[in-house]
C-alpha cells in the first residue's frame, strides 16, 4: 500500500480515520494516566541517583504481579498521584530497622547500600516495620536526618516503580 | 451510508458537548464552591516577589471570610495545634509572610466528600513553594485533611490537619 507524503501529513478525515484517532488518543490517555505516569523529579532527597529536575515514569505494571522488593525505587502517593514521594525500599514488613553512625541496620545486620555515596551520621533507634508496610528512605544521606522525609508506609500508598 | 455514519458521529459529539456544558455550567455546586475557597485561601497566603505591603494586608483580611470561628489547626510543622480565631490565624499568616520573599500555596488532588448535610471533608495535597528572607528555598508538601461547614449559606473551613504519609 502506497502512502504519499501528502496523505500522511494532510489525511482525509473519514469516519474510520476519526475512530482510529479517538481510539489511539483514548489508549494513550489511559496508558499515561493509569499505567505509566510521567513524573518530574523535584528535590534532592534521591541524589545522586536521581537529580532535581530530571524526568522519569512511575510504572505500575510490576506491582500488578508482586509487592515492592528491597532496593526498588517507588513512588508514594499523598492524596492523589499528582504529587508523590520518590523513595527507595530498604526493609519489608516485620523487619527491624535502625541507623547507627550513618549505617543502615536491618534485623541487626548492616545492609550494604551501593547507591549511598554521601557521608552520613544518622542515628535512629530500632523499630519494627508494621504488617502491610515497607520502610523507605531517600538515597541522599548527606541531608540532616530531620530534613529527610522517610519511614514506614502502607503498601497501599505505593503507586508504582521508577521506570529507570 | 457515509452520511449516516457522519450523522451518528455528529449526534454523539452533540450529546458529549451538551453533557460537558451542563457539567461545567449548571450552577455552582458545593464542590465547586469549596474548590473556589481553597483557591482563594492559596491566593491569600501566597506572596508574589516584591508585592507591596498595603495591598498584601488588605488581601490577608479576606482570609476571615473563609474560616469558621473557631478554626482548629493540627499542623505538625510549626507546632500549630488547637483552636484559633480567624484573627489569630490572620496574625499567623502575616508573621509567615513577613519571613518570605515569595511564597506560593496551592492545593492538588482535591477530594471532597459530604458525610452529612452542611458538612464537608476535603483530602488534598498542599504544596508550599518559595524563598525565605534568609535565602532558604521552601518546597514543602503535605497531605491535608480539611473540614468545612456551611455557615450562613457559605462554606467555611473549620479544621486543618496534616497527615503523615511516612512514619519514622
Amino acid at each position: 500500500m502506497h502512502l504519499s507524503a501528502r496523505s500522511f501529513f494532510f489525511p482525509r478525515f473519514t469516519f474510520g480515520y476519526i475512530v482510529r484517532l479517538l481510539l489511539i488518543a483514548g489508549l494513550a490517555l489511559v496508558f499515561f494516566s493509569k499505567i505509566c505516569i510521567p513524573v518530574k523529579i523535584e528535590g534532592i532527597s534521591m541524589e545522586p541517583t536521581y537529580h532535581n529536575g530530571s524526568f522519569n515514569f512511575c510504572c505500575r505494571i510490576p506491582y500488578f504481579f508482586h509487592p515492592p522488593k528491597v532496593g526498588d525505587v517507588v513512588m508514594i502517593r499523598m492524596s492523589g498521584n499528582r504529587i508523590m514521594y520518590m523513595k527507595r525500599v530498604v526493609a519489608l514488613a516485620g523487619d527491624m530497622v535502625s541507623f547507627q553512625n550513618g549505617y543502615l541496620y536491618v534485623n541487626g545486620k548492616v545492609r550494604p547500600e551501593i547507591y549511598v555515596t554521601m557521608a552520613c551520621d544518622w542515628n535512629l533507634p530500632p523499630r519494627k516495620v508494621k504488617p502491610d508496610h515497607v520502610y523507605v528512605v531517600g538515597d541522599n544521606r548527606g541531608m540532616p536526618i530531620e530534613n529527610q522525609v522517610f519511614g514506614q508506609v502502607p503498601i497501599s500508598r505505593i503507586v508504582g516503580k521508577a521506570l529507570w | 451510508m457515509v452520511s449516516r455514519k457522519i450523522f451518528i458521529l455528529f449526534a454523539l459529539g452533540l450529546v458529549v458537548g451538551i453533557t460537558v456544558y451542563i457539567w461545567l455550567h449548571h450552577g455552582k455546586n458545593d464542590r465547586q464552591l469549596i474548590r473556589g475557597n481553597l483557591r482563594a485561601l492559596g491566593h491569600v497566603i501566597s506572596v508574589d516577589p516584591g508585592e507591596p505591603r498595603k495591598p498584601l494586608l488588605a488581601k490577608i483580611q479576606e482570609v476571615k471570610k473563609l474560616l469558621g470561628n473557631p478554626c482548629e489547626l493540627s499542623i505538625d510543622q510549626g507546632g500549630l495545634s488547637g483552636s484559633y480565631s480567624p484573627s489569630e490565624i490572620t496574625n499567623l499568616i502575616m508573621r509567615f509572610q513577613a519571613q518570605v520573599v515569595e511564597a506560593r500555596l496551592s492545593f492538588h488532588d482535591i477530594k471532597i466528600g459530604f458525610p452529612e448535610t452542611g458538612m464537608a471533608t476535603i483530602t488534598c495535597t498542599g504544596q508550599l513553594q518559595g524563598t525565605t528572607r534568609a535565602h532558604e528555598r521552601l518546597d514543602e508538601f503535605r497531605e491535608l485533611q480539611i473540614k468545612a461547614s456551611k455557615i450562613d449559606g457559605k462554606w467555611k473551613f473549620i479544621r486543618f490537619q496534616t497527615i503523615e504519609a511516612l512514619e519514622k
